[in-house]
This record gives structure tokens, C-alpha cells and sequence, in this order.
């Protein structure tokens, strides 16, 4: 399990380069998450509420103020980067700001699986060519001499998806995966995803501030406001009631 | 009140020129909300910027008209063309950060605009109606200092400074949040009432096109692909692309998708342009261009329809 408890994060914003003098900002005040396997477990909440401070500690890329992050029961400060990286991985928004714009995605898929060479692990499924590893999120391999801005949004993802289960991640979080796709291609992704969680049994945190996407792929629906999780049942409705759907 | 007839238009890449618009009709009437929705290349926000002509210098107009009032706006120069840009038709656009001067305070860019249109209304006034508190604090603040939805709300006092007929929404929340979206939207509804205007929303969800709008063209490469009233479409499609983008919604408890990725204007197939994602392709498809032809009170561009 990948477990957060009681992560503050607090920064200190300089007040213009001159005046000398700071502010703190409190992004995130006592969240406490768990992201179990073979699950989705759906965040939501507005912007700025501290959805991808919370991402980011949780793959151990940035330190919380206070509080831990428990990964398989030990802190996941005390693993090595690429022990980490072999468990945790995430996707993040802007499918063209993920990728080296001046690389072609083949030499961008054989960077990870170079890594999935050198790192000890009971890998569960044969990938050693890119081709194979582009099989998983159905990309064809005529993508692999493209540069990413050549790929359509919808294909970029795919690709960034790949290169985040390469290393068969027990946890995958995505932050706003599909907030800058169409509707036909976001359904698409969500499709890919519950697959490959059907596939590898990997848990999934999937942030989002689309209530009602949220709602509907995930086991489990965590919400935070203002840096703090709510549990509020009436909160959850007023979301789910104050977006506008289809129905 | 507008109408656009068989339009045109092209732009330049390489060399190389790929029409973005091949052909569109459509029509405003007096205080009628229209919605115009798909995907992401299919050449509805350079319909947007067409009406007011603001195209890039490497669009061109190829062929067509768009009369407004029975004026083509075309063929109309740049100082009677000012007059119409805010003053009978307004416009928000899509990114709010970028559409304001970051180095000029509020209060300012709206005032150049009531000047320049000699509006009946103050800068106070306008910020106001589109429901700002605190009125002398955002006058003084710069772009930055403001939140997207505020931000957004002031581009709306902006184009409605200029008491304009038409307003032109281009995804209007697509930067903003879901909470924050049905405050603007809901909004902009009230204002389109309150001042009888007509709307012509662009957006690529359904929901706020079901929420806003009562007519509804449906764009797929540069044209229309069906054309009727929002609640017949959205509940009916005839089109299966309409069906495409309906189905992929997310609904409680499934995800239905679809193959295919969303149409590149610069490789476009031949016969009809949905058939490479069509669930219905039958072989005529792949080599005949359907025509919008008219079925169950409502225009359509489908084969399989016109059997």
C-alpha cells in the first residue's frame, strides 16, 4: 500500500526580488490518503486545493514539511531513486511538456527500458524491444521516428503512459491525465487504464477535478478542499450537483 | 441576424495550402443561442475568428460570405470592420491570461473599450453585471493578480462593453475548473437573457451546449455534419459522429470508446471524412463525400442516412 499520513507542506514565496521580505503559503495541512492495489481511488477537488503537491510527495520527488509517506510499510524517502521509480510512477497533464521535444520517441522509450535492465525485479512481462512495450497502450510503431510534436495528443499520452509502466510500477498516479484531450479520446485513455489495471493489478491515484469522470471510474472517491481532506457526504453532493453533465 | 454562406477558408503550411473550412453554412436569428461543438481541428474556433476577421496572416478566405444584417463583412475595410468588432459583436476567448495586456491594470483595458465604442455604461457599471464585488480593488489590480474565473468575467465585461448584438463564446471555461465552470456559464445565461442577445457558443462538451444553447451544428473536417435542435441531436443523433462524442461521455458506472484519432486536417481520407471511425462504414463510404441533406427536420451528412 502507498500510504500518506498527515502530510503538511508549507512554502516560502519571496515577495518580489527586491523587498527582502517572504510569505508562507500552506499548501498542504494534515492529508492523510492510501492508495491500495487493484483499486482506483478517484481525487478530486478545485484548483489550487494541493491535488499535485500531494502527487508529487507521494512519489517522493519533493519532501513534506511534516509527516511521512509509507510505501509497502517503510518511508519512501529511505529507497533509492530508482527502488522508487520501479514502484512508483506518474503521468502528469500537459502531454507535450512530459517529453523531450527535441528527441525521437523511440530513443525516449529505450531510455526506460535500458532502465529495466540494469534494476533487479521479478519482471512479470517479457519487454524488450520498443515495439513490445507500445503493444501495451496500442500505439502502432510507426510512431517511434516521430518527434512528440508529430503524435496527436491522445497518442502522446499513450506513449507517456508506456514509459510510466515500463518498469511495472505497483502504483500509478496520474495527475489530470485527459484534462487537455477531446471527449472521444479521454474515454480512450480511461478505457487503456482500467485495462492495464485489470492486467498488472497496479493501484491507481486518479486526480482530477472532473467530478463526474471521477465518479465514474474510480472505487473509491477521496475529495480535498483548501489543503485538507473532507469527508462530507453533503460537500460530495454539492460538487456532483454544481457541474454541468449531459444528464 | 448573421449568416454565413458556403465558406471557405485556407491556410498556408510549407507551401502547401489545406482548407480548414470547407463549406459552411450557418445561421444566428435575433436572440437565438447557437451552439457550434466538436473536436479539437475541426475548424470551429477559425469559424469563430472568421466572423469577426481575425484570422492569422496565413488564413485566407477562399471563397463564400458572411452577412451580418445583409452586409458582408468581407468586403468591408478595416474602419467600418472596428465598428462591428465589439460594437455589434462581441467575443470572449478561450485563455483568459492571454487575451488581456499583462502590463495594463483592469480598469484601463476596459475603458479603452467604452471609449472606443462610446458606451452607455461606466467601467464600474459593466464590472458589476458580470457579477464582480469589490469593483475599485479590480479596477486597480493587473492581470495577474486576478483568478481565471475572474479574469474571465472581466473579458466578458470587456465584450459587452460595446452593447453588442451577437456575442461569440469560444470555450469560454475550458481553462477553468468544473466548479468554477457553471458560475461563468450560468452567467453568461443570464446576461444572453437580460440583454437579448444572440449567443453563438463554441465548445467541445456537450453538457454545456445541451445547458446553453437551443440550436446545434455539429463540425467533423471543416464542415457540418448535422445541424438541428440541441435537445433532437443530443438525444437522437443521427450522425454517427454525434453518437461518438455522446457515447464517450462519462457515464456512471461505464466507459464505452471508440477507435480513431481526431481528424488531421492535412491528411484527410477520401469519400466521407468520418469513415476511417465510423462503427457504421459501409463501402460506398470510402470513396462518395455525403451532402447535407434534410431528415426529420434536421440536416445530416451521412450515407447510410440517405438510404
Amino acid at each position: 500500500m502507498l500510504e500518506a499520513r498527515e502530510i503538511k507542506k508549507v512554502y516560502t514565496v519571496e515577495r518580489g526580488i527586491f523587498s527582502g521580505s517572504s510569505f508562507k503559503v500552506y499548501a498542504l495541512e494534515g492529508v492523510s490518503i492510501k492508495v491500495e492495489k487493484e483499486r482506483i481511488t478517484g481525487l478530486v477537488g478545485p484548483s489550487g486545493c494541493g491535488k499535485s503537491t500531494l502527487a508529487r510527495i507521494l512519489t517522493g520527488v519533493e519532501k513534506p514539511t511534516e509527516g511521512m509517506v509509507l510505501l509497502d510499510e517503510k518511508n519512501i524517502l529511505n529507497y533509492s531513486p530508482i527502488e522508487r521509480a520501479s514502484k512508483v510512477s506518474i503521468v502528469f497533464q500537459d502531454p507535450y511538456s512530459s517529453l523531450n521535444p527535441k528527441l525521437s520517441i523511440e530513443y525516449q522509450i529505450k531510455e526506460v527500458l535500458t532502465l529495466r535492465k540494469k534494476i533487479k525485479k521479478n519482471f512479470r512481462f517479457k519487454i524488450e524491444k520498443p515495439e513490445e512495450l507500445l503493444d501495451f497502450v496500442k500505439v502502432s510503431s510507426r510512431v517511434l521516428s516521430s518527434k512528440p510534436y508529430q503524435l496527436s495528443g491522445g497518442e502522446l499520452q499513450r506513449v507517456i503512459i508506456a514509459r510510466a509502466i515500463a518498469l511495472e510500477p505497483d502504483y500509478l498516479l496520474l495527475d489530470e491525465p485527459t484534462s487537455s484531450l477531446d471527449v472521444s479520446i479521454q474515454s480512450q485513455i480511461i478505457y487503456l487504464l482500467q485495462e492495464l489495471k485489470n492486467l498488472t493489478g497496479m493501484g491507481m491515484l486518479f486526480i482530477s477535478h472532473d467530478i463526474n469522470l471521477v465518479d465514474c471510474i474510480s472505487d473509491k472517491v477521496v475529495l480535498m478542499k483548501d489543503g485538507r481532506i473532507v469527508e462530507d457526504e453533503d460537500y460530495f453532493k454539492k460538487l456532483l450537483n454544481s457541474t454541468i453533465s449531459l444528464t | 441576424m448573421l449568416e454565413i454562406r458556403n465558406l471557405k477558408v485556407a491556410y498556408k503550411r510549407d507551401g502547401k495550402r489545406y482548407l480548414i473550412l470547407r463549406g459552411v453554412d450557418l445561421s444566428v436569428g435575433e436572440n437565438e443561442t447557437v451552439g457550434i461543438l466538436g473536436e479539437s481541428g475541426c475548424g470551429k474556433s477559425t469559424l469563430a475568428l472568421s466572423i469577426l476577421r481575425l484570422l492569422k496572416r496565413n488564413v485566407e478566405f477562399v471563397s463564400g460570405s458572411i452577412l451580418y444584417k445583409g452586409e458582408d463583412i468581407l468586403r468591408l475595410s478595416e474602419e467600418e470592420l472596428r465598428k462591428i468588432r465589439g460594437g455589434e459583436i462581441g467575443i470572449i476567448f478561450q485563455h483568459p491570461f492571454s487575451s488581456l495586456n499583462p502590463c495594463m491594470k483592469i480598469g484601463k483595458q476596459i475603458e479603452e473599450v467604452v471609449r472606443l465604442h462610446s458606451s452607455v455604461y461606466t467601467v464600474s457599471e459593466l464590472l458589476k453585471t458580470v457579477g464582480l464585488k469589490d469593483v475599485e480593488k479590480i479596477k486597480n489590480s493587473y492581470p495577474h493578480e486576478l483568478s481565471g474565473g475572474m479574469i474571465q468575467r472581466c473579458m466578458l465585461a470587456i465584450a459587452l462593453a460595446g452593447d453588442p448584438e451577437i456575442l461569440i463564446a469560444d470555450e469560454p471555461t475550458t481553462a477553468l475548473d468544473k466548479m468554477l465552470e457553471k458560475e461563468i456559464i450560468d452567467l453568461l445565461k443570464e446576461l444572453v437573457m437580460k440583454k437579448n442577445l444572440s449567443l453563438i457558443f463554441i465548445s467541445h462538451n456537450l453538457g454545456l451546449i445541451k445547458y446553453l444553447t437551443k440550436k446545434v451544428y455539429v463540425m467533423y473536417a471543416g464542415v457540418v455534419v448535422e445541424e438541428g435542435k440541441t435537445d433532437e441531436v443530443l438525444s437522437s443523433p443521427l450522425h454517427p459522429y454525434t453518437e461518438v462524442l455522446i457515447e464517450s461521455y462519462p457515464k456512471k458506472g461505464r466507459i464505452k470508446y471508440f477507435e480513431g484519432d481526431v481528424v488531421d486536417i492535412e491528411n484527410l481520407p477520401g469519400g466521407c471524412k468520418f469513415h476511417p471511425r465510423c462503427p457504421y462504414v459501409f463501402e460506398d463510404c470510402k470513396w462518395k463525400e455525403p451532402k447535407l441533406f434534410l431528415k426529420n427536420n434536421r440536416f445530416v451528412r451521412c450515407l447510410r442516412q440517405e438510404k
